[in-house]
């Protein structure tokens, strides 16, 4: 289980994190949702330790981890330059027998040609295969949908109810409520840096009305204002 | 002149290229001013000709390997595919009005001294690299991507990205070390400290955490050392031939061979533990171009330049450990 207790995280005076407490159990896909700069991707950072937290604490299975336990899809990924889609994943895998091929039935990716050469859409598929090849307990996607097809989409979808029935633990966000609530087990809403309020799948429907009704209030009048 | 045509040899065309190319010195005279465009002239002239005396006493074929890589060299730095575009890409009628033209004074000199083989190999070289430029530079490029992906593991991907991206050059200046070294055993040391240059490149890329993490390990902290130890190893393999070259001809310069080992372990170990010690998840680059170039310069004082190297591996393993925390 990953527990993460009253966290703050702040940069520049400014509090990006506030008191997010949270807690995910392992076989479970947990989503966060959020506006843009409500602090998703701080949130990512900070379980990936990539950066650290003022207060608070985080632990895997009641104790302290390494950052390698996660595997983490970032949203813009970075790759090194010049290397071959191939070689990227044949340095990422825990296992030197990775199915590399059996996997890129799926993704159609030019493997042995060089990254660089892809397209945004290609870049984030490559990355997938790169998290996956790395065999890690928990995973972490910010945003795994940017740049991907339906169909990829839908193949994503699958991956990770097949990641989840393995026992593995998945945090993932979207901007996209209709991508999580196909996938998770309980979603947050991160507003202003803190978790406003989470929802379990039964109660999806109600997140939905929530997500509309806070629309409707912030933005349908303004729209109206400025489109008539 | 007819763009549409890319076939004929049009003297017209020919022209057009000189004019163009006789605006550009006056731009170029302008810009400097004429009273040291007119002295700079008659001093180049000058240099042509002791450039002549003194290379005069290298066999041919080098001569003509030389005048081959400086119009290698004009052709890229002046990007003349791009410039003929604009005058409807007639090739044979740029390498008669520009390259032939442009080295017809050292033509015409060497002519003098007898040296026609040298003439004749830039003049091919010329027609190949006008030519068949592109075509000469996949093939380099996909045989030595072929053998890269051969020979070197993918564990040492900074060698084969690096072979990538400089993969041409290196290959030349490689196989031009290589035969300066039968005749100039002491050309060693500025090889030694070209290759470093691409070995400071290979190391200046960073890579993304997620492929650090995956072949470090917080508690496996000899995996940073055998990393080091083999790349440098690769370095001296690289090497070999040139150091048997140099010890064979010349064996009584074999401390010099001695002095270019210890500076390609030296600096190739300081590349590696420059680039992991200024780590960080959002850095692309190490801009290590600087650090190591003047490292390189002292690494050959050993017990300073083995007190550095240290103290860079020092912060190196710091900082692995900080983002394998």
């Amino acid at each position: 289980m990953l527990e993460i207790k009253h966290i703050s995280f702040s940069y520049n005076a400014k509090e990006v994190l506030k008191d997010v407490t949270l807690s995910v159990k392992a076989g479970k896909v947990h989503g966060i949702v959020g506006k843009n700069g409500a602090g998703k991707t701080t949130f990512f950072h900070v379980v990936v330790k990539l950066l650290n937290f003022d207060k608070g604490s985080i632990t895997y299975n009641g104790e302290d981890y390494l950052s390698t336990d996660i595997a983490f899809l970032e949203t813009e990924n970075f790759f090194y330059p010049y290397i071959k889609g191939k070689e990227y994943i044949q340095l990422l895998a825990s296992d030197a027998h990775f199915p590399i091929q059996d996997w890129n039935y799926f993704f159609q990716l030019p493997l042995d040609d060089m990254v660089d050469n892809y397209s945004t859409g290609m870049k984030k598929k490559l990355a997938l295969i790169g998290v996956i090849a790395m065999n890690r307990p928990v995973l972490i996607m910010d945003e795994p949908y940017n740049g991907l097809d339906l169909t990829t989409c839908e193949l994503v979808y699958r991956i990770i109810r097949r990641l989840k029935e393995q026992g593995r633990l998945v945090l993932i966000s979207s901007h996209i409520v209709s991508t999580l609530t196909a996938v998770c087990d309980s979603i947050s809403i991160l507003k202003d840096g803190a978790i406003h309020s989470t929802y379990k799948k039964s109660n999806f429907d109600r997140l939905t009305i929530e997500i509309a009704d806070e629309f409707d209030q912030d933005i349908n009048n303004k729209l109206d204002t400025l489109l008539n | 002149m007819n763009p549409q045509d890319k076939s004929s040899f049009d003297w017209n065309f020919i022209r057009g290229i000189l004019f163009f190319r006789v605006l550009q010195a006056k731009r170029m005279a302008n810009s400097w001013g004429w009273y040291y465009a007119i002295p700079l002239l008659f001093i180049t002239t000058l240099a042509l000709i002791w450039l002549v005396e003194v290379t005069v006493q290298f066999h041919p074929v080098y001569i003509g390997l030389a005048l081959c890589l400086l119009i290698a060299w004009l052709h890229n730095k002046r990007k003349d595919l791009l410039f003929l575009q604009k005058f409807g890409k007639n090739r044979f009628a740029l390498l008669f009005s520009e390259y032939i033209l442009l080295l017809l004074p050292l033509y015409i000199l060497y002519g003098i001294k007898d040296k026609f083989i040298a003439i004749l190999m830039a003049f091919i070289g010329s027609s190949i690299i006008v030519f068949w430029r592109g075509m000469a530079f996949k093939y380099t490029f996909n045989i030595i991507d072929f053998f890269g992906e051969r020979f070197i593991h993918h564990h040492f991907f900074e060698w084969r990205t690096g072979l990538r991206k400089h993969g041409v050059l290196f290959f030349i200046s490689y196989i031009v070390a290589l035969a300066i070294l039968f005749f100039m055993p002491y050309a060693i040391i500025f090889w030694s400290f070209y290759f470093l240059s691409f070995v400071a490149d290979f190391y200046n890329p960073i890579e993304p955490l997620s492929l650090l993490q995956s072949r470090f390990h917080a508690t496996k902290p000899h995996v940073f050392t055998r990393k080091t130890l083999t790349h440098s190893t690769l370095s001296h393999i690289a090497l070999l031939p040139h150091y048997v070259i140099t010890i064979v001809i010349k064996p009584e310069i074999w401390y010099i061979v001695v002095a270019c080992i210890v500076i390609i372990q030296m600096t190739t170990l300081y590349s590696i533990y420059y680039k992991y010690s200024v780590y960080s998840y959002k850095k692309q680059l190490a801009a290590n171009q600087i650090p190591v170039a003047l490292f390189s310069l002292y690494s050959v004082l050993l017990p300073f330049s083995i007190l550095i190297v240290n103290k860079q591996r020092q912060k190196a393993i710091k900082q692995i450990n900080q983002c394998l925390r």
